[in-house]
């Protein structure tokens, strides 16, 4: 795919002007990252969990702001023919832009299928996960505990399979994505494709 | 040294400015705060500080509050001088000409876990100043060995007294042909404060380590850390010089000793030390040998033979 690059006075009419919240000036001095005892520590990750969740506001109207600037929206996930469809895949980054070939060619066939890609993972958009039937495609592993995105979205109430797939740069290709979401539908999960079942 | 009028200067001639507030938190006696306490008043207000892991983080004081007056910048145990170059490189892209990084790390951060990025900021000609103030072990987290730590010493993990030998940081940072190297103790702060001085006057990567005897560290009474520091210079176990574009020049007392004057004997400085204390005589012997080793080493340097 293409990359497009606005034109520079465009994204500097669009970017507010620089302005560092913190700053090493010897006309104001202040120490950075000094040792925070047990209170304050607690209050800084207190703040942070709330910045975290207004960012969730700021990064959907910005995303919309953008939009309409430049013609191409972003906001916290990006949804890819998911009207009526009865299975959404969930994925991220390079495996998403395969997942949507997938979609395209599993929509000619007449499979209702369509795509959910996160673009934030922290704050996590739950909210925006909230399909029926979902496959989630993880390009990561914690061991001990799983798929990564697929234990974010366990247990919302909603029909979820797990996949593996891809660890350290194997290829995943659409067709892959595809047969993933024929695994599914007949039940089947796991480690594509050394262990589905 | 020498003063604006031309006279001999005293400690009392050393600039009113404090860049430590009251409020810090260091022990009492403590040989680091004496040393950046000079150290700032010889750079003055244009100075931006970068700190890692050490007692210094602890010195500054607890977040919300500061007894630093410059602006400082705590970073990780590793990186100083890699942070360093980064705000070296903002400052050159503001146009800041007159602001200077200035690292303040202990030996820990210095002989050992920041030694590569040491080495990579001397190498890339990051324009700013290294200062190590050497306590000889990892004084802030309970006294633990480093590599600055010297033979026969003990340490919670030295306990019968380390068996290696302390490296020289010195030397591996003149390895890197940077144009200002110096080593520097507070009993002698005239002498600090001029090297300070003489650093702040030059370009490209600096490097001053200050011996700075620690009393908790070493066992001794608080009240006795600028003596320990004088003894150490007295009796050869430190060393004072400076090196301008590589050439090697001893000062003080130390040159003092080379022009014929005796060193005093090492016991003096040992037995002042609790963590000497378990010294048999052959231990005593074997540190004799090596600082003879070393004095050996500077009149050679001295008298042009090396």
């Amino acid at each position: 795919m293409p990359v497009e690059v606005p034109e520079q006075s465009k994204i500097d009419e669009f970017l507010p002007d620089f302005k560092p919240g913190w700053i090493l000036d010897v006309e104001n001095p202040i120490t950075h990252g000094n040792i925070v005892p047990p209170e304050p520590y607690m209050e800084i990750r207190y703040s942070m969990q709330k910045a975290m969740d207004k960012a969730k506001k700021v990064i959907e109207e910005v995303g919309e702001e953008y939009g309409k600037k430049f013609g191409r929206e972003y906001g916290l996930v990006e949804e890819y023919r998911c009207e009526n469809a009865d299975y959404v895949i969930v994925a991220m980054a390079a495996m998403a832009a395969e997942a949507k070939v997938a979609v395209d060619e599993l929509r000619q066939k007449g499979e209702k299928v369509g795509l959910l890609k996160l673009r934030t993972f922290r704050p996590f958009p739950h909210e925006r996960l909230k399909y029926d039937k979902m496959i989630v495609i993880d390009r990561d592993i914690c061991p001990g505990l799983g798929g990564i995105v697929y234990n974010e979205i366990k247990g919302n109430g909603s029909e979820i399979y797990g996949f593996i797939a891809g660890l350290g740069g194997v290829d995943v290709s659409y067709k892959d994505i595809e047969r993933m979401y024929e695994l599914a539908k007949e039940g089947k999960e796991g480690w594509y494709p050394i262990e589905v079942k | 040294m020498v003063s604006n009028r031309g006279e001999i200067m005293a400690i009392k001639d050393l600039p009113t400015d404090e860049y430590i507030l009251k409020g810090h938190a260091a022990c009492p006696g403590c040989p680091a705060t004496i040393a950046l306490r000079i150290t700032l008043k010889a750079l003055g207000k244009k100075t931006i500080l970068i700190v890692p892991a050490c007692c210094s983080a602890v010195i500054q004081a607890l977040h919300p509050h500061t007894a630093f007056n410059v602006p400082t910048l705590n970073i990780a145990f590793e990186a100083s001088a890699a942070a360093a170059s980064g705000v070296a490189a903002a400052l050159k892209m503001l146009e800041k000409k007159d602001v200077l990084p200035v690292v303040w790390a202990g030996d820990g951060g210095s002989y050992d876990i920041g030694l590569q990025a040491l080495s990579g900021a001397l190498e890339r000609g990051t324009d700013f100043i290294y200062i190590c103030y050497n306590n000889q072990m990892y004084s802030n987290t309970g006294i633990q060995r480093s590599g600055a730590t010297p033979y026969g010493a003990w340490t919670t993990t030295t306990w019968t007294g380390k068996k290696e030998r302390q490296k020289e940081l010195a030397e591996i940072v003149m390895a890197h042909h940077i144009p200002y190297v110096a080593t520097a103790t507070i009993a002698y702060p005239e002498d600090l404060y001029e090297k300070m001085k003489k650093a702040k006057e030059m370009k490209g990567p600096r490097y001053i380590e200050i011996l700075s005897p620690c009393p908790p560290g070493w066992r001794f009474d608080m009240s006795k850390t600028v003596e320990m520091s004088k003894l150490a210079v007295e009796t050869g176990a430190w060393v004072l010089y400076e090196v301008i574009n590589g050439e090697l020049k001893f000062t003080g007392y130390s040159k003092r000793i080379l022009e014929g004057k005796e060193r005093k004997p090492i016991e003096e400085w040992l037995k002042m030390q609790g963590r000497f204390r378990h010294l048999k005589p052959e231990d005593i012997e074997e540190i004799k040998r090596q600082l003879d080793e070393k004095w050996e080493h500077y009149k050679k340097i001295y008298g042009g033979k090396e």
